[in-house]
């Protein structure tokens, strides 16, 4: 658990402030703690300072707790003579004598835990066996719903009374959300009476400089200047906006950091203030540090800088005139209203639209919105469309860590069952002697939830370092990459319910069991009947919960394999690329071709360079644009097909090798001019779709352009079919334009194959750049696998999860199958010492009880087979290039775990077959 | 007050260390001072728990220091040792050198 500012964790450091109230120590320890804590951040990070933190508090705590506790006693006779009542011992306050222990002056369920603790003391090997093996399968769960709760159920930071805000958006009949015009905005924010504060924003990339920094593209939000009112945000440092930095584009040279920048930067929020900085070269002025944590209303957030909306003409230069006059420019993304007292959602989504409808009428013809809906929703943070697909994958990531909480807890009943067993007679004695049966159950149940606490306490501890490994990994292909993430008070009450919930479910059948019957045939020591069964029961479900989790793990890492063995129609190694958005540093047109072309000659040239091109969209960006094609002379209407459009440079195709037939790009105009402006390459499925077996090259090809219009091209070539957006996705037919055709794209990305090191490759790019343009900041660099990957994430991260909990569960399995015939084997030490002595074979014995475990193991894999069946259908949808019911899959499971079945019964039945007749029946 | 049982070890240590940073003893110091001359691991909780020991005792006293503001608020707590506790020290010191005397050269690292 962090604390809000990433200070020590608040549970913990009330943990100490508690132990400092009661004892002479005081604050001074949370005090060094704290000034330790600082330093271990600074040094290591700041979860692995959390934990730190939490271990030390929780050690320290313990040893003054023992400690007080230690010296309470004493403490009478140090402070004077104690009056002695003739018939009683000196010193003994109450019926009790002191001795018993630090619970007795508590009510019974204290002296019943404390009995339970004693009685554990007594068994440590089981307590720390049983805890451990808890402690797995909660952290397993915890881990999960830590990130759960980070994605989907916090609160965005910094954010006062949360409750009141909602979301408003814009929406068309099919579901997309639509940009509006500002003035909408302006209209609907000065007349609502139902929200008292209405914001909008809008995502924007910048280029920022601080001091002698290298430029850098920033992910930040254009907002309305009373953006941080609404949301009531605490700021780390300064101030929001003022209404006339929101309106006055000569005061708008002000801008907002988020915490994480502003440390960046400027190493901390106080020193930011007031500082300045470049934004595609001209001045701003930090006014202020948002709440540490805040990168903007929604969750997940990545945005790290605010600007004040008529700020857009100096920060985002390539943004046109009139973005905000224009009632024809789409300009807020998003809005955010603080509901007015006393006012419902219902209320103000019914004043939203009547509002949107009167501004529509009065716009007249610039009322392109007209048909939209005004859309509100609850609160800020994860959108409902957002939650809902997230929901799908932690929905598969929860169920597979309940199967594994369940197959601890199947273990640790086992263990409980065994040691209960040994402990029957001591129960029957002591229900001999007037205990109740209620009195017993609860004795064994109070055992089991402490030792599940203990394991829960233990889960919560590890997640602090198992959440670490999802850093940099993406719930969902298009999200930001996870962050740190950070467990709270919530993970720790889940942790604690799931290990309160499991020691019940563990510990209830053992104390049933244990408790059931009369005294008297308990107290003659006879072979238990039903122990075997309960015993293959408890084979039965290990095997039948650990199949699901087998085969969604085969099913999920066989998707990702399918996924990546795709041909993609291209060779991606070897191959690098990176973006840069020159109009967004306000470069004209003329200026961004000059650049293109130096790159090209100057990049190309570099030893370490074989091929070098010019890209727009960037392979597997997420970005499409589409347009219909038709032959000259068709309908575009009626035959016109709908293709992705590219821009490209010749040494695109060269750099990624993909083949092309036809004379293709002139390799020497690496942007559009009058010559190849009506140039164009086809995908060989776009070509065959539109020509047949014809060749293509020398045809004409209609394209629709704006208004309805079309325009004729010729096919100069036509290049291979190849997947360039996503690994999943089969290849798109695309039309190849010369870069700059028909507009000049605001991101564009430099893909490059190099020979041999990749990293010296891009060095030498990198230093190019900087001489042609030394204040334009490069960015997305990654390889070209990296991109592809990206694409696959989500995949990835439930295969990586899914191999993991296979992992634990055939651990799991083997132990519990193992521990379960190895009771039986002792149980039955007697009888099988009977039969060898009466001449049966061991190695009989040996096979029996190894076809015994096999069989059971078989009905047990049987039944999750079955389950699996039924349960992958939450895989669907996520599955790629393999059945739901793939039965290679489903049989290699089911054989996997019959073999550790029966492996981890050999160890067992080995020792069976070697029992001493003679021993063995002399020990009776 | 009864008289003293004797200095265990570790609480020795505590006291010369507090000693030996007289004036900016805080607990993090001292820890530090301990870890540095004694050569070995100290955890916090043995620390806090002989402090508070000592300062039951009467053997060591404090008064409040300065604070960082890494420490959000919280003054440092700035040991020294009392009078009775540099007596049992002394004593402690006496016993040792009455003890090695004469054997010096034996127990001298080399």
């Amino acid at each position: 658990m962090k604390g809000a500012s990433g200070g020590p964790p608040r549970t913990a450091e009330r943990l100490l402030r508690r132990m400092g109230r009661r004892g002479p120590t005081g604050l001074s320890v949370l005090g060094d703690l704290r000034e330790e804590f600082d330093e271990v951040r600074s040094r290591r990070g700041g979860s692995v300072a959390a934990l730190w933190f939490w271990l030390q508090a929780v050690r320290i705590a313990v040893r003054l707790a023992f400690e007080r506790r230690r010296r309470r006693p004493a403490a009478p006779l140090t402070s004077g003579p104690v009056p002695s009542v003739p018939g009683t011992r000196a010193g003994s306050a109450g019926p009790r004598p002191p001795h018993r222990g630090p619970f007795h002056l508590i009510g019974s369920p204290a002296r019943e835990l404390a009995g339970a603790a004693r009685g554990l003391m007594r068994s440590p090997g089981y307590a720390a066996f049983t805890a451990g093996v808890l402690a797995l399968g909660i952290a397993a769960n915890t881990t999960v719903f830590s990130l759960v709760n980070w994605v989907m159920l916090r609160p965005v930071p910094g954010v006062e009374a949360p409750e009141e805000l909602a979301t408003l958006r814009f929406m068309s009949d099919d579901g997309a959300t639509y940009t509006v015009p500002h003035a909408l905005w302006r209209e609907l924010s000065g007349r609502s009476e139902t929200l008292a504060e209405l914001a909008a924003f809008t995502p924007v990339a910048v280029h920022l400089t601080a001091g002698e920094g290298e430029p850098r593209r920033i992910d930040a939000q254009l907002v309305t200047a009373n953006f941080f009112d609404a949301l009531r945000l605490r700021m780390a440092a300064g101030r929001g906006f003022t209404a006339a930095e929101g309106t006055d584009p000569d005061q708008a040279d002000v801008l907002v950091l988020s915490d994480r920048l502003a440390r960046e930067l400027f190493g901390g929020a106080g020193v930011a203030l007031g500082a300045t900085v470049l934004l595609s070269g001209n001045p701003f002025v930090v006014v202020g540090v948002a709440a540490p944590g805040f990168l903007g209303p929604e969750l997940p957030g990545d945005r790290d800088l605010w600007l004040p909306a008529s700020s857009y003409r100096q920060a985002m230069p390539h943004y046109r005139e009139g973005f905000l006059a224009d009632r024809r420019m789409a300009a807020w993304y998003r809005m955010v209203g603080r509901r007015a007292a006393g006012a419902t959602l219902a209320q103000a989504t019914a004043e939203m639209r009547v509002l949107a409808g009167a501004v529509a009428e009065e716009f007249g013809e610039d009322a392109w919105f007209r048909d939209f809906g005004a859309v509100l929703t609850p609160g800020i943070g994860v959108s409902p469309e957002l939650r809902e697909r997230m929901g799908r994958s932690f929905a598969l990531m929860m169920a597979a860590v309940g199967f594994l909480l369940l197959l601890t807890c199947v273990d640790v009943a086992h263990l409980t069952i065994a040691r209960s067993t040994r402990r029957r007679r001591e129960l029957a004695v002591r229900r001999a002697l007037g205990a109740s049966r209620g009195r017993v159950v609860r004795a064994i149940l109070v055992e089991s939830v402490l030792l599940a606490l203990a394991g829960g306490l233990i889960a919560f501890l590890v997640s602090f370092g198992l959440v670490r490994l999802f850093r940099g990994s993406r719930v969902i292909s298009w999200l930001p990459e996870m962050g740190d993430v950070a467990l709270d008070a919530r993970v720790l009450a889940f942790a604690l319910a799931v290990a309160a919930l499991s020691g019940l479910a563990f510990g209830l059948v053992p104390a049933l069991r244990a408790s059931a019957g009369d005294a008297t045939t308990a107290l003659r020591h006879t072979p238990d009947r039903r122990a075997g069964r309960l015993f293959d029961g408890l084979v039965v479900a290990q095997l039948a919960l650990s199949l699901p989790l087998f085969i969604g793990a085969g099913l999920l890492s066989r998707t990702v394999a399918n996924l990546r063995a795709n041909e993609t129609g291209f060779e991606p190694r070897g191959v690098m690329s990176l973006s840069l958005e020159p109009s967004v540093q306000g470069y004209g047109d003329e200026r961004t071709h000059e650049l293109y072309g130096e790159i090209v000659d100057r990049v190309g040239a570099l030893r370490e360079v074989d091929s070098v091109g010019i890209v727009y969209p960037p392979p597997f960006g997420g970005i499409r644009a589409g347009s219909l094609v038709a032959r000259v002379g068709q309908d575009l209407r009626e035959a016109g097909i709908f293709v992705d459009h590219a821009q490209v440079s010749a040494g695109f195709f060269e750099a990624l090798r993909i083949p092309v037939e036809g004379p293709g790009f002139d390799p020497q105009r690496v942007v559009v001019d009058d010559d190849n402006r009506r140039q164009i390459v086809l995908s060989r499925s776009l070509a065959r779709e539109l020509f047949g077996e014809q060749p293509a090259v020398g045809q004409q090809v209609a394209i629709s352009v704006g208004g309805g219009g079309a325009a004729a091209h010729e096919v100069v070539g036509v290049a291979g079919d190849a997947r360039l957006f996503r690994l999943g996705d089969e290849p798109r037919m695309v039309v190849y334009h010369p870069v700059g055709q028909p507009y000049l794209p605001v991101e564009t990305a430099i893909v490059m194959r190099g020979r041999g090191d990749p990293q010296a490759m891009m060095e030498g790019t990198r230093r190019v750049l900087r001489e042609l343009a030394p204040a334009l900041p490069v960015f997305d660099v990654a390889s070209m696998t990296q991109r592809m990957d990206r694409t696959i994430a989500g995949e990835r991260l439930l295969a990586r999860l899914g191999a993991a909990m296979a992992l634990l569960a055939s651990l799991l399995a083997a132990v519990g199958i193992f521990g379960v015939v190895s009771t039986m084997v002792r149980s039955r030490t007697r009888e099988l010492g009977v039969r060898l002595a009466l001449g049966a074979q061991p190695a009989k014995i040996l096979a029996r009880i190894l076809a015994r475990t096999a069989m059971v193991s078989g009905l047990g894999a049987a039944i999750g087979v079955v389950g699996a069946a039924w349960m992958t259908r939450w895989l669907e949808g996520t599955l790629y290039g393999v059945a739901r019911l793939d039965p290679v899959t489903f049989i290699a499971a089911a054989s996997g775990a019959l073999v550790i079945a029966v492996v981890a019964g050999l160890l067992p039945a080995l020792r069976a077959a070697r029992i001493d007749p003679v021993r063995t029946l002399s020990a009776e | 007050m009864r008289p003293h049982a004797p200095l265990g070890e570790f609480e020795q240590l505590v006291l010369c260390a507090i000693l030996q940073r007289e004036g900016e003893a805080h607990g993090i110091e001292i820890r530090r001072e301990i870890e540095a001359r004694a050569e070995r691991k100290v955890s916090r909780g043995a620390l806090y728990t002989a402090l508070e020991r000592l300062e039951t005792k009467g053997l060591v006293e404090w008064r409040q220091g300065d604070s960082v503001p890494s420490r959000g608020g919280l003054p440092r707590r700035c040991y020294s040792v009392t009078d009775e506790g540099l007596r049992l020290l002394r004593a402690t010191f006496g016993t040792w050198s009455r003890m090695t005397d004469g054997i010096e050269e034996l127990l001298e690292e080399s």
